[in-house]
């Protein structure tokens, strides 16, 4: 009589369905890849980034090179999306201002998660004053309205591509610091944060090993929806004069340029709108499907 | 009334001032004799004082005593305009210069006034005269101008004003006009003397004012175009804001406030107790408070009856269609000069073959083309064509485009190929018209194609600008006339004028021109000498001269639209204010549409 070995064990496991273990970033993946919108989302967002970080290579001329007896031209021909008031080729500005407009958003949001997710984690963390004094500072810079705040700092540090990250980062850093102190908060009366303690890690330890990975999901969640938000703010300060210097292109700055023109050169308006409406569009879906993905719970 | 073509020539081809103009213009021999050549049923003219006399200009088409013929009723003499709501805060000049709406200054009367050719005639004043070396001027006013509150206009008035504008406590936007000429003005306004020491003082009884100036100043009748008082009295009861409020308001002008209902509109309607001579038709002119960007929308539909400064594709849309057409008008504005300047004190324009290597690299062919159209003509200059002295011809070439040229001076200066060259950053006024962005984004491509210069362009909110601009090492500004005298352009340049700039052979030959006794053509030479050294040291590149297209609907109908002595048909500078002569010489006509608020 022949004895059952272990070796059919996988295959009887395979029968009745059994898998291996997956990870959650698996199943994140997974509910992620399910919703259309926030595919659509990624497509658009994967375009957005090779059309603007790869238009130094790109793009048919340089951001710069302007040919003024070329100018206001219609889209069509040597020039796919016309060119502007002083013959600049708008695609190309398009383009650059694409670039403009992700490097910003990058970057004013890298600001604020170093300014908002330290303070965030101090709050939640320590509590007692270290929450008191962060709870009330956020409540002061909740109490200017952002844009506002935004342009005043601008006017006193001035206008240009640094300056404008800057600005745009240390005004939009409050969500990140209340969301994190939200989780930790929540997560700092686990179980295993108490046995952590117990067991003699520093609060330090504590933050970056137990806390800080289980806060993530969330946090990226607002990091995502976060850069389009930046992203407008850039556009609407460049709308009013007072974002990017030209002739770096920007998106807003370029709507904005083009109110006096728009009636009969219509393509001036039309394309860097309809840039910044999709990379609106794009990073919301994404940023709607990571939340679904990440945390299921709040759907 | 017939309409009158809407542009009968355009600036550029507008001929050289021909010498009896000149002759008329500036000299200062007759401006002396100016009091005494005024006489019943003239009305004095001239630049350097009253001149030559001059038909008083206004509605003689007119029936007398009443509207014309062919003009709306009373009820329908409305003028509706349009002003930034975030200019408006006085309605006076003598308050604060930067901070009226578009149409203001209409409370009380200046000295002299502006014709539409640019002469001077007598306002509030009904003769003047100077003494023997042009230092104490003694202006006569008009018996009988009346206060709304009742009071009688007097040289108290004019004393109290100018003394109110040298107060340091007031800080007022334009002293600088009246320091270095006014005497005591500067001393005064520093703190330094009362202003009571001002030189601007009661004369022999209360309707004679008199002016003692630093130097011979021939010009200064002209100059006295900005003397809009405000009451003595209620400056007294009230304050200076006094005219803020229609309860305090007082007026001598033509109109007084009704109603100013913050950023939505200010209502002016005629003042019964005016006892001038401005003969005016309107009744009423509202004041809507509306962002420039919008302008052209109200006047599609009808909401307002005047526009000035159209974006470059209204001006398209209007041109394309000839009833609209018809409703375009160009003036000559106030001679306005835009310009890219340098801080020459400082690196690398410290070097004038930077200067000039920038000043050879800016296609003004191209931009008249592509840009100005026929809201600018090239500027190769400072003083614009049909303003006394200009010279755009025989300094055309000075600064002419020649990008080689350009490529080898700077070079020469050590930057071949503008290597080693550092970035740039081009300082723009925040509220600049598309004009103006167009202008400076062409360049700074110009600068980058022709000498490998890369410069950003950095807008500035206005009043930092204009407080910092001395200290700024490239930027972008512009300078209109105040007075229709070289002494007035020529003179921002001198040492310790707007610009770090300094040239002693410049500062010379201005304060000569200004002070001489020399007959006309002589002067002109010595102010053209001037300009010369100023164009050929370049403190700066001369970009363009406005000439501003306005709007005016076809109902809207009076002298004012009829060609000038230069066949320019246009609302001109300065525009409708008791200052000049729009106010008197523009009325509704019968055909046009009732109600309009």
């Amino acid at each position: 009589m022949a004895i059952t070995t272990t070796s059919s064990l996988p295959n009887a496991e395979a029968r009745l369905g059994v898998q291996e273990p997956r990870s959650a970033m698996h199943y994140a993946l997974r509910r992620f890849r399910r919703q259309r919108l926030a595919m659509v989302g990624l497509v658009i967002v994967t375009f957005l980034l090779i059309l603007g970080f790869g238009a130094p290579l790109l793009a048919p001329t340089d951001y710069r090179e302007a040919s003024l007896m070329d100018a206001n031209r219609f889209p069509g021909g040597e020039f796919p999306l016309g060119t502007d008031t002083i013959g600049h080729d708008f695609l190309t500005r398009v383009m650059f201002g694409i670039r403009t407009s992700l490097m910003v958003g990058f970057a004013a949001v890298a600001v604020a998660c170093l300014v908002g997710i330290p303070l965030g984690m101090a709050a939640g963390l320590r509590g007692g004053w270290t929450d008191f004094a962060v709870m009330r500072i956020i409540e002061i810079m909740t109490a200017f309205p952002g844009l506002l705040f935004a342009i005043f700092l601008v006017t006193v540090i001035g206008s240009g591509i640094g300056n404008i990250i800057f600005v745009i980062g240390v005004t939009s850093w409050l969500t990140l610091a209340r969301l994190m102190r939200a989780q930790l908060l929540t997560l700092r009366e686990q179980d295993y944060v108490s046995a952590a303690r117990s067991m003699g890690a520093t609060d330090l330890n504590i933050a970056v090993r137990h806390l800080l990975p289980n806060a993530v999901a969330p946090v990226i969640v607002a990091i995502t929806l976060a850069i389009p938000t930046a992203i407008f703010a850039e556009a609407g300060l460049s709308y009013l004069g007072i974002g990017i210097n030209e002739p770096t292109p920007s998106l807003g700055k370029m709507v904005s340029d083009s109110a006096p023109y728009i009636r009969i050169y219509w393509h001036l308006g039309l394309f860097p709108t309809l840039a910044i409406a999709l990379i609106m569009l794009g990073f919301s879906f994404v940023g709607d499907g990571l939340r679904d993905a990440l945390d299921p719970r709040q759907n | 009334m017939t309409r009158q073509p809407a542009l009968k020539r355009h600036i550029d081809t507008m001929p050289p001032r021909d010498a009896a103009f000149f002759r008329q213009q500036f000299s200062r021999r007759d401006a002396l004799r100016a009091g005494s050549a005024v006489g019943a049923g003239f009305a004095a003219a001239g630049v350097f004082g009253a001149l030559a006399p001059t038909a008083v200009v206004g509605r003689s088409s007119l029936q007398d005593g009443g509207l014309p013929e062919d003009a709306a009723p009373p009820e329908n003499q409305v003028l509706r305009v349009a002003s930034d709501p975030t200019i408006a805060r006085v309605l006076d000049f003598y308050e604060q210069v930067y901070e009226r709406p578009g149409l203001a200054d209409i409370f009380s009367m200046p000295l002299v006034r502006l014709t539409k050719n640019f002469e001077i005639v007598p306002g509030a004043a009904s003769e003047w005269s100077g003494n023997d070396d042009g230092t104490v001027w003694t202006f006569t006013l008009k018996q009988g101008l009346m206060w709304s509150d009742g009071n009688e206009v007097t040289a108290n008035d004019y004393v109290r004003t100018f003394q109110y504008a040298a107060d340091p406590e007031h800080a007022w936007d334009f002293a600088w006009f009246w320091s270095g000429n006014i005497l005591n003005f500067t001393e005064a306004f520093a703190g330094d003397v009362p202003v009571e020491e001002i030189g601007v003082r009661m004369g022999a009884n209360d309707y004679e004012v008199v002016f003692e100036t630093v130097a011979p100043a021939p010009y200064l009748p002209a100059k006295l175009l900005y003397s809009q008082p405000l009451s003595a009295a209620a400056l007294d009861e009230y304050g200076p804001l006094y005219n803020t409020n229609p309860d305090t308001h007082v007026s001598s002008g033509p109109f007084k406030l009704e109603e100013w209902v913050r950023d939505q509109q200010i209502v002016y309607t005629r003042n019964e107790a005016y006892t001038g001579d401005m003969d005016v038709a309107l009744q009423r002119i509202i004041v809507k408070m509306a962002s420039p960007a919008t302008l052209f929308t109200l006047y599609e539909a009808d909401q307002i009856d005047y526009m000035e400064g159209p974006a470059p594709a209204e001006l398209q849309i209007m041109e394309a269609d000839p009833d609209l057409a018809a409703q375009l008008y160009q003036g000559v504005g106030d001679f306005a000069c835009l310009y890219f300047f340098f801080d020459v004190t400082t690196a690398p324009f410290d070097d004038i073959l930077v200067r000039q290597a920038f000043s050879h690299v800016i296609d003004r062919d191209a931009m008249q083309q592509q840009i100005w159209g026929r809201q600018a003509v090239a500027a190769p200059s400072f003083l614009a064509p049909g303003f006394p002295a200009s010279d755009t011809e025989g300094l055309g070439d000075v600064q002419a485009f020649d990008p080689e040229l350009g490529r080898e001076l700077l070079a020469e200066a050590g930057y071949p190929d503008g290597e080693g060259f550092p970035d740039l950053t081009l300082t723009f006024r925040g509220g600049g018209t598309p004009l103006e962005e167009a202008t400076v984004q062409a360049y700074v491509a110009m600068l980058n194609e022709h000498l490998s210069i890369n410069a950003d362009i950095q807008t500035m909110d206005r009043q930092s600008f204009y407080d910092d601009m001395s200290s700024i090492l490239f930027g972008w500004v512009s300078y209109g006339m105040d007075f229709f005298d070289p002494s007035n352009m020529l003179g921002v340049w001198q040492s310790g004028g707007r610009h770090p700039w300094s040239n002693e052979e410049f500062d010379a030959l201005v304060e000569e021109g200004s002070t001489s006794l020399a007959e006309a053509d002589e002067r002109i030479a010595i102010f053209q000498n001037a300009e010369r050294i100023l164009v050929e040291d370049v403190p700066a590149v001369w970009a363009y001269f406005v000439t501003p297209i306005q709007f005016v609907k076809p109902y809207l109908i009076g002298p004012a639209l009829e060609p000038d002595n230069n066949d320019i048909a246009a609302v001109h500078w300065p525009g409708f204010a008791t200052t000049g002569h729009a106010l008197e010489e523009l009325y509704v006509s019968a055909d046009a549409p009732t109600g309009r608020e």
